[in-house]
């Protein structure tokens, strides 16, 4: 799944309009906020928001699909954790031992908890709709405006690049042990963990392969990290890109205001 | 010109005993079209890396003698320069293409030569034309046939406008139709650009007749250089040396050998005139062509009815298809790449679940089949060794499956012993499996396999990067696995093995199955191939020449043919 949606063409969508650096900030700023909010109420702003931009990308439904329940199972599973792990305060409303140690949950507990599930749920879809939207030449472009080092930008690009022949390849592999009767799926974790090692081995060596491939490629498509290259398109920074920017900014700063007003709430429940 | 002059070079790889080049002396001049052949580990590919200057400044290792490009000497260069006049193709389309778009991968180059707009656009717009790509322009590379694919990294070459192009074997991961683009291609190049050519190739049937030049190169050292024509006298040294023959010169060696013509000829139509001349149709009787073919039992080993495979993301792969294999058969599956080959020989062993439809494996229902028993039944040798290979010894590498399905240790020494002594690998038994040629890591993983005692062998694109003498020895290995009863599947994009060894043949075509029946009969089968979108191998063009002629010759008797071609 993930190897065919990253070596998929784009849609031509409204993002695309947007400069890459500004899109680029947009996607910065919106995570940042989503991370550094302790008010769910905005944190389901934010989601609504990510959720949105995702319908925009005109993504698949399948792809969609599969980046909500990864969000949504790591940050169920998150919520678990907290909820019962969590030494948040609050009334605790039901406590039980478990191996020796008291587990009490909380409200301040609950509500860390689900505000944890909706920022990561938000993380993972704006990140999906900065993938979805931007191709790895762009991605290039967008660190390149915000005048990162080219040479830090194109591995970045490249590692997405290589996600796509990786998980292809680990696909086959697995299946070619598979035929050699070696089912990872089978046995206890130990097991398995041993099994896991028919795998890694062949993947690493042509990993290193393509790794030496790509060595070769660029060097005959005449990269040299220290010359002066230039670039065929031309991404001009327009009133709407400065708008986008303002807004991601503006959105950054209400998120952070409003932290400090939800403060009394947070300490009613226990949690500040 | 000189546009490539080799003086007495001489190069070892770092960490190896033996000299990878040793005292090459040659000149290619400007507008030549080369053909390197040549066993694999003869150096063809070193010999590519040292004219491009990968080698020496790629590469760790002991250097001797003089490369010149065009005038430039390569030691007193570097790689930056080099590849300004110099561009390179290589084996593997996809460890070429960088970006996801057809268009970023071949400005790529023109941006790092630091050029300006307007050029970038005229050299973009050139290269998307002569390689047929313009309306591919925004596609994703991945979405691209693998002979598109190849053309996109000719296209990415081209537009560097380079002097001299440098292809490592480009088609031989490619179907018929993907090669034929290719070629077709450089043949555009040659006419248009005048472009020095240089092109190490094992499958050459098509080449042949468009080079100037071909190279015979061994243990480091070039044993032939010569016109075509000229070269081919010399069989019996390219056969010592293990270099490709292409089909037609082999006949037309054979046939000349017996007094029946008077030269080789390269190409179908040439050997179909020079036949037609020395034959009258008169005096001829035809002999009816016998395309039975019968398997050994009436046992089923496969039988699929109505059997369709659907991806996750909407692709049938594989649409209605029945079909029914005997045990004792040696059959050939083939189509275009993406026809749903290796979907379909993935369903026999359970690597993947059919989406609807039957599939009966030895008498049982895939359902039923315990996954670990089934592949003891059904042995799978992928086309990439190195998939399968995770073991430190050759030894361990044959033993794994049979540790995976518990064997006890005495058993598995006795099997592993006897297998290593067939397959010829007794010496390697100690050497790890990543440090052994790619032909020897072939017979490790078939072996391994082997050992396993399945019932049905399926091998998938045994012959990619092999050379011509490793892939009969691969293909007889199959015959003498069938001969001992083993039902044999094999897919290969190399027609001729099928034409030669594979009585029955299965056609895929985008999910669909198009034939299912005896193999020269479809490759004598215009209709056939055309519906099929493949390139018969030319034997069998020749043969539908004769035959539409009410012909008869030594050509039709494949049988008598094809034992000259697998003793030889």
């Amino acid at each position: 799944m993930f190897k065919v949606f990253l070596t998929e063409k784009k849609n031509v969508t409204i993002f695309k309009k947007i400069n890459p650096s500004a899109f680029f900030i947009l996607y910065f700023f919106l995570s940042i906020a989503a991370l550094i909010s302790f008010n769910a109420l905005v944190e389901i702003v934010l989601l609504a928001i990510s959720f949105l931009f995702l319908l925009l990308t005109k993504v698949k439904f399948q792809y969609a699909k599969f980046f909500i329940i990864i969000g949504f199972w790591f940050g169920a599973f998150l919520w678990l954790i907290i909820t019962f792990t969590g030494l948040y305060g609050g009334h605790t409303f039901y406590s039980f031992y478990l191996f020796g140690a008291l587990i009490k949950i909380s409200y301040g507990n609950l509500y860390v908890g689900f505000d944890t599930f909706l920022k990561v749920l938000s993380l993972v879809i704006f990140t999906a709709v900065f993938v979805v939207v931007l191709d790895p030449r762009e991605i290039v472009e967008a660190f390149s405006g915000l005048r990162l080092p080219y040479n830090i930008t194109l591995s970045l690009a490249l590692m997405f690049r290589n996600f796509a022949i990786f998980a292809n390849d680990y696909e086959i592999i697995v299946q070619a042990q598979k035929s050699r009767a070696l089912d990872i799926n089978k046995g206890n974790i130990f097991q398995r963990l041993k099994k896991l090692l028919g795998i890694i081995i062949p993947l690493v060596y042509l990993s290193l392969k393509r790794a030496d491939d790509l060595v070769n490629a660029l060097e005959t498509k005449n990269y040299d990290p220290k010359s002066k290259r230039s670039s065929f398109f031309e991404y001009k920074i327009t009133a709407k890109d400065y708008f986008i920017i303002l807004f991601s900014v503006i959105t950054f700063v209400i998120v952070f205001i409003l932290n400090y007003y939800s403060l009394p709430f947070l300490n009613f429940i226990g949690v500040a | 010109m000189k546009e490539i002059e080799i003086k007495n070079f001489w190069w070892k790889y770092a960490g190896s005993d033996t000299w990878a080049l040793k005292g090459v002396d040659l000149t290619i001049n400007e507008g030549e079209f080369v053909l390197i052949s040549g066993p694999t580990g003869a150096g063809k590919t070193t010999l590519l890396r040292s004219i491009i200057g990968l080698i020496p400044y790629g590469y760790l290792g002991t250097l001797k003698g003089n490369i010149y490009v065009r005038g430039k000497n390569l030691l007193e260069s570097s790689i930056s320069e080099m590849s300004k006049i110099v561009g390179m193709v290589f084996e593997d389309p996809e460890t070429q293409i960088i970006w996801n778009r057809v268009i970023d991968d071949i400005v790529f180059p023109l941006e790092n030569l630091n050029l300006n707009k307007d050029e970038m656009v005229e050299r973009l717009n050139y290269s998307l034309k002569l390689l047929n790509l313009e309306d591919k322009k925004y596609s994703s590379p991945y979405e691209l046939s693998g002979g598109q694919k190849q053309r996109l990294s000719l296209a990415t070459i081209i537009a560097k406008r380079p002097k001299i192009i440098l292809l490592d074997e480009p088609t031989s991961q490619l179907d018929p139709v993907g090669r034929r683009e290719v070629i077709d291609a450089l043949i555009k190049l040659k006419k248009e650009y005048s472009s020095t050519i240089v092109i190490v190739e094992h499958n050459i049937d098509q080449l042949v007749k468009y080079v100037d030049r071909i190279l015979l190169l061994d243990d480091g050292e070039i044993v032939l250089d010569d016109v075509p024509d000229k070269y081919f006298e010399n069989i019996d040294i390219i056969k010592t040396h293990r270099g490709s023959i292409p089909e037609i010169v082999e006949l037309s060696y054979y046939l000349k050998k017996n007094n029946f013509i008077s030269k080789i000829y390269l190409n179908t139509e040439d050997l179909y005139n020079e036949i037609i001349k020395i034959r009258s149709t008169n005096t001829e009787k035809k002999i009816e062509s016998n395309y039975s073919y019968t398997p050994s039992s009436n046992t089923d080993a496969i039988v699929a009815e109505n059997l369709s495979v659907v991806y996750p993301n909407g692709t049938i792969a594989l649409n209605n298809i029945s079909l029914r294999i005997k045990q004792g058969e040696f059959v050939g599956i083939i189509g275009v790449n993406g026809s749903g080959k290796t979907t379909l020989v993935k369903t026999f062993n359970g690597l993947l679940k059919p989406t609807s439809g039957n599939l009966i494996i030895l008498g049982k229902d895939i359902k039923k089949w315990d996954s670990e028993e089934l592949v003891k039944k059904v042995g799978y040798v992928f086309q990439n060794p190195i998939h399968q290979i995770s073991n430190r010894t050759v030894y361990d590498e044959l033993a794994f499956g049979l540790r995976n399905i518990k064997m006890p240790e005495n058993q598995i020494n006795a099997r592993v012993m006897s297998a290593l002594k067939r397959f010829g690998l007794e010496h390697l038994k100690d050497k790890h499996p990543y440090t052994i040629s790619r032909a020897d890591q072939f017979r490790v993983v078939f072996a391994s396999v082997i050992v396993m005692d399945p019932e049905i062998i399926i091998v998938d694109e045994p012959t990619t990067g092999q050379d011509l003498y490793q892939s009969y020895q691969i293909m007889n290995y199959l015959k003498e696995e069938n001969q001992k009863g083993k039902t044999i599947i094999v897919i290969t994009h190399h027609l001729r093995f099928i034409s030669q060894f594979v009585p029955h043949t299965i056609i895929l075509l985008y999910g669909n199955k198009i034939y299912d029946g005896a193999t020269q009969e479809a490759f004598e089968n215009y209709e056939i191939m055309q519906k099929s979108m493949i390139d018969p191998p030319e034997l069998s063009k020749l043969s539908y020449m004769l035959k539409n002629d009410n012909l008869s010759y030594e050509v039709l008797n494949y049988l008598k043919y094809n034992e000259y071609l697998t003793l030889s």
